[in-house]
């Protein structure tokens, strides 16, 4: 498989009150193409620092980020824009659907950013949504007339409505319940069955296993890496002592 | 109380930028309001003043030397509100030009007198830089009033030119002084000469008696001066009071304030609109922050705070505000003040040391003071709507249930306007404050453009609005002369575009009207059709023997309607006329009455036109035209006057003398034929007054230029100026109210940039959102403005000349401004990070 993304001696310093924080240091990593990838690390291990430099929503205080030749580090604001309406999509834990629109207008917000409206693409949306388990009846609901799981499937569709080349995702789960956890995570697992490219920060171990390669940060660097099958190729049990070793050996 | 303070400032602290904009408004608006009202009371003490300190009468009238005698004087004596009088001879021309810095002729009435004579007139004050020596050595010495200093910026050393048909006379300016009398460019100045000087002019110049006297306190001087007018008449049974010229305290007075009122009139009009949208935005400022700091007035409730406090921390907020402006926009009233009074005192022409009234200063503070903290106060009793457990919760008006308008899934060719179309629906109450904001300042911007344009400095709507046929050169003939023939030949003369034979605004002859009460100016020409600047704000003009057209003005003031009867009176005779129009008129008092010549000839057979209009093509300048047309016609009678007696042979210089002679007594006596023989030995030389042609030239664009240049100068600058504030104050309120928006709106503006929504992008999508507001508020503002100003022209001149292209073009640049102010605004949104939405 082809690197997608890759990192050259990455650094990310953040300055509070004149005192400087590394968070990410001197980091080189590269992200696979149709790899399902799992950032983990203690808090403030810099995962999320490390999703927002490589998905182009923030900019490195120094290294590159290469997506393809491209080094996105040096792009400006709309630069950047432009970058992540292209190519990526975006899962967060605070779902940031937009409140004053309907569960289709968040839908359609994304996908007009980077296309022109046609009946296809109103089309797809719907058929997104209805795959996603938001039926119709939904469509035209605010968000806050949504369950969290609802609205997280709202979050992964309008994630995905573009086909991004990769699909960042930051503790997704973070704030449902186990049974929404699940249905969200079975999304994700069915995208990169489909040759989706999946980057995704979590400290849940459960979430983790839906992944192929888990890279584990500690105090801004690589500390490990963990391969594993795609999921549901392998035996789970097999999969979740492996990946319980490994988070062992990093101290988890 | 010091709790609540601490709230307050920490809001203030914590949106700065904002804070700084609407204490500028607030100062502004105090700077403006107060500068105004304080100045207009100042500005009443200004001819007082002067009267106070140089006056030994307050009253004087100028009568021709022909009409004066002892009887005008008993007549006037007559009156028991008359307390003294006083009279001596003075110079008085409005003939007279002057030689402006480039060369070029200007018009200015011009009266003339000694030092010693004049100060039978009243008390003198001389300012000058030269010292007694220079003075002494100077050969032509000429004090003048203060006028003349400001409005023709001259100096003392410098030289002053005057002009009297192709005669010049060179002074050197002595100094400047405080004149009472004939004080101003409008009126005219007088001027003080060596008696040597004067003794020159007195052979050139109208001659005049000036009657000077004193009234009892407190009386109408102007009726006064009427009732004079009135039994001079009476008794000497003819138009005499076309001779003179009165300047009576109250009229004085008045001409001293009324044009200082109309720029503090554009001011207070600036300030209202300051004060209203202030007023606007902190509501709109208010109910934004209390949406967006709901969850902190939810902590600070259940802390302990009452609602009542949170109430005031608010409305405390706006008054720490509004007293941040109050201190620097109280000193900014106090600075405009000099401004104001050096405007005041070049219109009035002249200079006293005005009171600073600071009364209306402070009221104004206060008041706006009180306004802002009554409405933030008001506004700010929305607290009291969320208990704390609401307030928690964000308030339920946070959320969205309604009708979802402008569907994404049918959107066109474009997402940006889709969603500003949206955002615009889903922010009505903003877009309304911001509707009213841009009304009001539209209307009042409309209003002072079309004011500058009414008073712009080449006077082109002014000529229009006059009521008189404002030509390029205006010939008087002489009494033996056809004017309707001499209009012929001029015609027929290289770069004459059209000439009129007729009676224009500045001829002396009166008809009467009312029962005799009013004394009318007739504009006589023989077709209408052929007049320029003479227009009609309702009907038309006359075309036929019993048809006039009279002034709006004089028409509301004695109640007058097209359609009904006028009847006119000449030296006992009546005719009745049908009144076919309502013109406008803001010459002779609104006195004009426009008659055809058929119609004038019903009640005077024997009339004849007396005064020649005449329209260049513009391929020739006004000063070549006159020459050339003296050189045609020989010289005026006016020059003729004093003309040295020239010529070679002994007939020559008899025929100088009597041209001299024959002009003199037509010019000073109203002498209509001459004819002379005078026998030398064998020779018999004689002569007549039928060669005299023109009896004087001039330019009535010029007149209306020196008269009113300053007044429209100062007025333009005004509306100017308060076009400019106007359109800060758009600015301001639309970068605020983009300002609020984006903090209000950061996180749905991050997380569309997050789903690579660039922020060009989202501020155009912004800007576009407050558009369809802006948008309709101009079309509203321009549409009343225009209203106004034509409601204002409709009562105050008759005619509506409103410039379309320019209120067109005003409108678009405003909506064009708008954009701009809302694009600036949104560009806050440059400062929301993406991860920083993300991490919060």
């Amino acid at each position: 498989m082809s690197t997608i993304l890759h990192t050259e001696k990455l650094c990310k310093t953040f300055s509070n009150g004149g005192m400087q924080q590394h968070i990410i240091k001197n980091l080189d990593l590269d992200i696979r193409e149709q790899d399902f990838t799992i950032i983990m690390g203690a808090s403030g291990s810099g995962k999320s620092t490390l999703l927002y430099a490589l998905s182009g929503m923030d900019t490195p205080t120094l290294g590159s980020v290469f997506f393809g030749e491209q080094d996105i580090s040096k792009y400006t604001n709309d630069q950047l824009a432009v970058f992540r309406r292209e190519h990526c999509g975006f899962v967060f834990q605070s779902i940031y659907l937009l409140k004053n629109m309907t569960v289709f207008d968040n839908i359609m917000t994304g996908a007009l950013v980077k296309r022109k409206n046609s009946p296809e693409l109103v089309k797809k949306a719907e058929e997104l949504l209805q795959k996603a388990g938001i039926g119709e009846k939904l469509w035209g609901k605010y968000p806050n007339q949504l369950s969290g799981g609802e609205c997280q499937r709202v979050g992964i569709v309008r994630a995905i409505i573009n086909e991004p080349k990769i699909l960042f995702a930051d503790e997704p789960t973070g704030s449902l319940n186990s049974a929404s956890s699940r249905d969200v995570l079975d999304i994700f697992t069915e995208l990169n069955e489909k040759g989706q490219s999946i980057v995704m920060v979590t400290h849940d171990m459960k979430t983790a296993l839906r992944g192929n390669r888990v890279i584990y940060l500690c105090d801004g660097s690589v500390m490990g890496e963990h391969e594993m099958p795609p999921y549901g190729t392998d035996d789970l049990k097999t999969r979740q002592e492996g990946l319980q070793r490994f988070l062992d050996g990093m101290g988890w | 109380m010091q709790r609540i303070l601490r709230l307050s400032l920490a809001n203030i602290k914590k949106h700065r930028m904002q804070a700084i904009l609407l204490a500028l408004l607030i100062l502004c608006c105090i700077a403006i309001t107060g500068a105004a009202l304080s100045g207009q009371q100042s500005i009443r003490h200004l001819f007082p003043d002067v009267v106070a300190r140089c006056g030994l009468f307050n009253n004087c009238m100028l009568v021709s030397e022909k009409e004066f005698n002892d009887t005008v004087l008993s007549i006037l004596e007559e009156d028991e509100r008359v307390l003294n009088t006083d009279h001596l001879e003075i110079i008085w021309s409005t003939t007279t030009n002057y030689l402006d810095d480039k060369g070029d002729e200007k018009a200015l009435y011009m009266g003339f007198t000694t030092e010693d004579m004049a100060k039978r007139i009243q008390k003198f004050a001389m300012e000058t830089t030269l010292s007694e020596a220079e003075i002494r050595a100077l050969e032509h010495p000429i004090y003048m009033p203060f006028a003349v200093k400001d409005n023709l910026h001259l100096k003392a050393g410098d030289t002053f030119d005057m002009i009297h048909g192709t005669r010049r006379f060179s002074f050197t300016v002595a100094g400047f002084y405080e004149a009472i009398f004939l004080s101003d460019t409008n009126n005219g100045c007088q001027m003080l000469v060596s008696d040597a000087d004067y003794l020159t002019l007195r052979g050139v110049l109208s001659r005049h008696e000036m009657i000077l006297y004193n009234t009892a306190e407190g009386c109408d001087t102007r009726d006064v001066a009427n009732r004079f007018l009135q039994r001079i008449d009476d008794v000497t049974g003819r138009d005499v009071s076309t001779e003179i010229i009165v300047n009576s305290y109250d009229a004085l007075f008045e001409y001293c304030t009324t044009f200082t009122s109309d720029v503090t009139s554009i001011m207070l009009l600036v300030a209202v609109v300051i004060l209203l949208t202030s007023g606007v935005m902190i509501l709109f400022r208010i109910s934004g922050d209390i949406q967006d700091q709901i969850q902190s007035i939810g902590v600070l409730e259940a802390l302990g705070y009452t609602s009542g406090q949170i109430t005031l921390a608010y409305a405390g907020e706006y008054l720490l505000l509004a007293l941040a402006g109050v201190l620097p926009g109280t000193a900014g009233a106090f600075a405009l003040l000099p401004v104001l009074f050096a405007r005041g005192e070049m219109i009035a022409g002249h200079h006293a040391d005005l009171p600073i009234i600071p009364l209306p200063i402070l009221l104004t503070a206060s008041g706006i003071l009180l306004f802002v903290f009554a409405i933030s106060y008001l506004r700010a009793m929305a607290v009291r709507n969320y208990p704390p457990v609401q307030a928690f919760r964000k308030g339920i008006a946070a959320h969205h249930f309604g009708k979802n308008y402008f569907p994404l899934r049918k959107t066109g060719s474009s997402v940006h306007l889709r969603l500003a179309m949206k955002g615009f629906v889903q922010n009505l109450r903003q877009s309304t404050g911001l509707f009213v904001c841009v009304t009001a300042s539209a209307a009042a911007v409309v209003l002072g453009l079309l004011t500058a344009d009414t008073f712009r400095s080449d006077m082109e709507v002014a000529k229009t609005v006059s009521g008189a046929e404002i030509c390029d050169i205006l010939v008087f003939v002489s009494p033996s002369a056809d004017a309707a023939e001499l209009a012929e030949e001029i015609s027929l003369m290289p770069g004459v575009r059209k000439v009129n034979a007729c009676n224009n605004a500045l001829s002396t002859e009166t008809v009467y009207s009312m029962n005799h009460t009013a004394r009318m100016v007739p504009l006589i020409y023989d077709d209408f059709g052929t007049t320029e600047c003479i227009l009609t704000a309702e009907g038309r003009l006359p075309e036929h023997d019993n048809e006039v057209v009279v002034s709006k003005l004089f028409a509301s003031d004695n109640n007058l309607k097209t359609g009904g009867n006028l009847t006119l009176e000449k030296n006992g005779v009546e005719k009745n006329y049908i009144i076919t129009g309502i013109a406008s008129s803001v010459t002779n008092g609104g006195k004009n009455l426009c008659i055809t010549t058929a119609g004038i000839r019903r009640l005077i057979p024997v009339y004849r036109h007396r005064s020649i209009d005449i329209f260049l093509d513009g391929s020739m300048d006004k000063q070549t035209f006159k020459t050339q047309l003296l050189r045609t016609y020989g010289q005026t009678i006016s020059d003729l006057r004093r003309e040295e007696i020239s010529g070679e042979t002994l007939e020559e210089r008899i025929r100088s003398q009597a041209d001299s002679k024959m002009a003199e007594l037509m010019n000073s006596y109203g002498v209509t034929h001459i004819e002379y023989a005078v026998q030398v030995g064998d020779t018999m030389i004689s002569g007549g007054s039928s060669g005299f042609q023109i009896s004087s030239v001039c330019d009535l664009a010029e007149i209306l230029e020196t008269q009113m240049g300053a007044v429209f100068s100062t007025v333009c600058l005004a509306a100017k100026a308060g076009v400019v504030v106007i359109a800060a104050v758009v600015l301001i309120i639309i970068v605020m109210m983009m300002e609020q928006t984006v903090r209000r709106q950061r996180r749905e503006l991050g997380i569309m940039l997050g789903l690579g929504y660039t922020t060009r992008e989202l501020m155009l999508q912004l800007t576009c959102r407050i558009m369809p507001a802006a948008a309709a508020a101009v079309i509203l503002g321009t549409a009343l403005g225009t209203a106004a100003v034509s409601a204002v022209f409709r009562t105050m001149i008759g005619t509506v000349l409103l410039p379309l292209p320019l209120i067109l073009a005003s409108a678009v640049i405003m909506t064009v401004f708008c954009f701009g102010c809302a694009y600036i605004g949104a560009g806050r949104i440059r400062k929301i990070s993406v991860t920083e939405l993300m991490t919060e």
